[in-house]
């Protein structure tokens, strides 16, 4: 890689591994907790493997940002190969990834310039942020543009998803004005939305059948689409099905079906269903 | 018209005009002429379920239109005019809703009119008429409708020839009673439960009402009233109230008497004489008797001297309607309180419930206001105007949940400044599946859009009791039976929930459902829920099933199927 410009997120971007090689992405760790037990996203446990464990756990885990010194080390690390540091990261409103990776960044300094991006996005849409970032800096464009490029553009990706209950969001704490949908007495599949980098509400649905129908009528009514993404964690046949009807709809061949990490799913439940969207539109 | 009734009206002997407090005071006694009949008119529900509700709201609709008309002399102009505002807020049920439609047309067709003679009285009725049709999107023949036009059509032919309101009036009494008579070959629905139209028979009675007042009779000796016994006027649970309790008041008492010689006639007339509603067939040796009365024993007292009892089967049906009173009582004191749930948007949701559990989860799943009523117990306009002008928010959206208040939910809508929309929830599962539909971020009609498509997703299915025997669609009902209804249409009945269920699961072609809520009513044991979850479980394993508390009087379960 011989770019200038290196390109970090952090591990709930849920960018695979071969996606992280080919746009040559750095990524790093959130932590799951499960008690006394530290884990590293994507790294000490798989998101399959973290299902299996939620499951079995009768007690919830609980999740941390990287610590400052992880991103310190990360970039002591590319500043050997690289003249410049672009970080874009899971939205500040859900994490204290952004606010860490600022105090390392001003610690690294003298050392090299790190960027720092709240992309007020998570998951699949902060993973295309990550992925149009590198892009940018493969064409050598420089850092400030790419940073008002990304900024520019921060509106045009979308995350909806319906969770099965509301409760992990709740126990986390990422519930903000989607707490209203709380004490339902009904069974209820809410769809919520990422909204200038938090949660909300967005519809409400009774059946999985209905949330999903949902989710297609969201893209179908956006118009314009770019690139769509489906996001699951415990039902890939759901998911699969969903891109394909997706992809057919929006004439789009590659729809990447995504499983979403340890650390949001901490945050969301099981039986997640989600799309991440990008708008087609200039900046 | 607020004074006392009947005693107040004076004699007004073969008049052949009315002027303006005559034609209030014939309003009156019509009014009180159909109170007195009220139950029958509600036995003649097609369905054997608890809301044959037709006589009382046509009833309350009356009263609320008879006293709205201002004491004193006036115009029979002014008269129309009262008695049609009054009857508009008080019309509760469709028939309610049809007969203020009726009445707002007899007063178009009396406009500027001093005094009333027959002539006047045809033009009257042919306005109301024509009224009347208009009021339904698809008028349906063998209904108040036919009976409304029978009237106006003989009304014209006798007009034609003398001014006489007598003669016309008579001649209007005819052809209403001819056009009843033929609604059950009109309709086939009616054949078969053999019974003619309930709103039709409302609208013979309160022509028969005037034609009473006319001829100077003011007294209640028809056949009718003998029905009625002692303890009459305690339906009215509170003067000027709304609610009403006529079949909901007291026990339920059914049961069989095996004799050796009686009278037939004069044992059924003195058995009539203890309660209401009485349902009484036989023959000397043989009895069937339903009756509603406050004291069962003493009617089973009088039938043991008779012969040997069976089947015997009592319900206490007060138990269920004070419930609804404590729960209206209880609501009208909290909903008039924006925000109380926490509630703040630039739409509200307005649904109609009866039970405390389907309330809160209406509430929960984001209605504003909750008005009582359901089944037997129909809002009136004015309640739903109020419930509307009293949101908290200046749009609304309105859900009647029953098939009898949509009619009266659109007049609400057209009778506020508030930018209503009125969703044509026939049932509160269908209510429940618009609100999972209602986004308060968004525009209203865009609400009204997804909250009316999102109707077409639910089936809604219903268990209960039958009220009284019936042969329907080839199903032999019996009184007390379980049946079940798929969108409001009775079809099945049975002797134990688990079966009737699987027979509605079956006829209602609901596919692979994925979610099935069923809400238990008041009256509903432990062992009726495990019985409606097994067959629940046996129908659609992989569907997800819910239980909750549903507080609905009368029904025993009411059940979303998505």
């Amino acid at each position: 890689m011989s770019r200038s410009i290196a390109i970090v997120t952090d591990s709930t971007a849920d960018l695979p591994p071969d996606i992280q090689r080919q746009h040559g992405i750095s990524v790093i760790p959130l932590n799951v907790h499960f008690g006394q037990e530290t884990l590293r996203d994507g790294i000490d446990l798989t998101a399959d493997e973290f299902m299996g464990r939620l499951a079995a756990s009768d007690k919830l885990p609980t999740t941390s940002h990287p610590s400052v010194s992880t991103f310190e080390a990360a970039f002591r690390s590319l500043a050997e190969t690289h003249d410049q540091i672009l970080c874009v990261l899971i939205s500040s409103k859900l994490s204290g990834t952004v606010q860490s990776a600022r105090l390392a960044a001003d610690s690294v300094a003298e050392t090299i310039t790190v960027e720092v991006v709240d992309s007020l996005n998570v998951a699949y849409a902060l993973g295309f942020q990550a992925i149009r970032a590198a892009q940018l800096a493969d064409e050598a464009i420089p850092l400030t543009e790419i940073v008002s490029i990304l900024t520019a553009e921060m509106d045009h990706y979308h995350i909806v998803f319906f969770v099965e209950t509301l409760e992990h969001l709740h126990r986390g704490g990422r519930i903000g004005k989607a707490a209203q949908l709380l004490g339902t007495l009904l069974q209820l599949k809410p769809l919520l939305r990422v909204e200038e980098g938090q949660v909300v509400p967005f519809e409400r649905s009774r059946t999985r059948s209905k949330a999903t129908a949902a989710l297609i009528d969201f893209a179908r009514e956006l118009g314009d689409v770019e690139q769509v993404a489906v996001l699951y964690n415990t039902t890939p046949n759901d998911a699969h099905e969903l891109a394909a009807r997706l992809g057919e709809m929006l004439r789009i061949e590659d729809v990447p079906v995504l499983h979403i990490g340890p650390v949001i799913s901490t945050h969301v439940g099981p039986r997640v269903l989600g799309v991440v969207i990008k708008e087609a539109r200039s900046a | 018209m607020t004074g006392g009734l009947p005693s107040a009206i004076p004699v007004a002997k073969q008049l052949q005009i009315w002027n303006g407090r005559q034609l209030g005071e014939a309003f009156a006694l019509a009014a009180a002429s159909l109170d007195a009949r009220h139950e029958y008119v509600n036995s003649l529900n097609v369905f054997p379920v608890p809301d044959g509700d037709t006589g009382t709201n046509m009833s309350m609709t009356m009263k609320a239109a008879v006293k709205a008309i201002p004491e004193g002399d006036q115009a029979v102009s002014e008269v129309g005019k009262h008695l049609a505002h009054g009857a508009l807020m008080g019309a509760r049920g469709n028939s309610g809703v049809i007969l203020s439609q009726i009445f707002r047309g007899f007063a178009n067709g009396i406009e500027q009119r001093d005094e009333l003679d027959g002539q006047d009285l045809a033009r009257a009725l042919r306005s109301a008429q024509e009224m009347a049709y208009k009021a339904v999107m698809r008028p349906v023949e063998g209904t108040m409708l036919t009976v409304i036009r029978g009237a106006a059509d003989r009304a014209a032919t006798t007009a034609a020839r003398t001014p006489s309101l007598t003669t016309v009036l008579r001649a209007a009494i005819d052809g209403a009673q001819a056009a009843l008579d033929s609604t059950p070959q009109l309709l086939d629905i009616l054949r078969q439960a053999g019974v003619v139209d309930a709103g039709g028979q409302g609208i013979v009675i309160v022509l028969e009402g005037l034609e009473r007042y006319a001829h100077g009779d003011t007294t209640f000796t028809d056949d009718a009233t003998a029905n009625l016994g002692p303890g009459a006027d305690m339906h009215f649970l509170d003067q000027g109230t709304d609610l009403h309790g006529e079949d909901a008041y007291g026990y339920c008492t059914n049961f069989m008497v095996f004799g050796n010689g009686f009278d037939f006639d004069h044992v059924r007339e003195e058995m009539a004489a203890m309660g209401q509603s009485a349902v009484i067939v036989g023959d000397d040796t043989m009895l069937k008797v339903h009756i509603h009365t406050e004291h069962p024993g003493r009617v089973l007292e009088y039938a043991t001297r008779l012969g040997s009892l069976d089947q015997i089967k009592i319900d206490n049906m007060s138990r269920q309607t004070d419930a609804l009173v404590a729960q209206r009582a209880a609501v009208t004191t909290s909903r008039n309180l924006p925000g109380a749930d926490g509630y703040q948007g630039t739409i509200a949701v307005v649904a109609v419930a009866a039970g405390d559990g389907l309330a809160d989860a209406l509430r929960s799943m984001g209605a504003a206001t909750i008005v009582p009523g359901g089944q037997t117990m129909n809002p009136s306009t004015e309640d739903l105007l109020d419930a509307v002008n009293s949101a908290p928010a200046n749009q609304v959206i309105l859900l009647p949940n029953n098939k009898n208040i949509i009619l009266a939910a659109n007049q609400a809508a057209k009778l506020t400044d508030r930018a209503v929309r009125v969703i044509p929830t026939i049932s509160v599962p269908h209510g429940l599946a618009a609100l999972a539909a209602f986004n308060a971020d968004q525009p209203l009609d865009r609400n009204a859009a997804a909250m009316t498509e999102a109707l077409s997703g639910v089936t809604s299915l219903e268990l209960t009791a039958a009220v009284r025997d019936v042969d329907l669609n080839g199903v032999n009902i019996a009184c007390g039976q379980t049946i079940g209804l798929i969108n409001n249409e009775l079809a099945a009945a049975g002797d134990d929930i688990a079966s009737v269920a699987m027979s509605l699961f079956a006829h209602a072609d609901l596919g692979m459902p994925e979610l099935v809520t069923a809400f238990a009513g008041a009256n509903a044991t432990d062992e009726d829920i495990s019985a409606l979850r097994q067959a629940v479980t046996l129908a659609f394993p992989d569907a997800e099933a819910e239980f909750p508390d549903g507080g609905q009087p009368h029904y025993l379960f009411v059940i979303s199927v998505e």
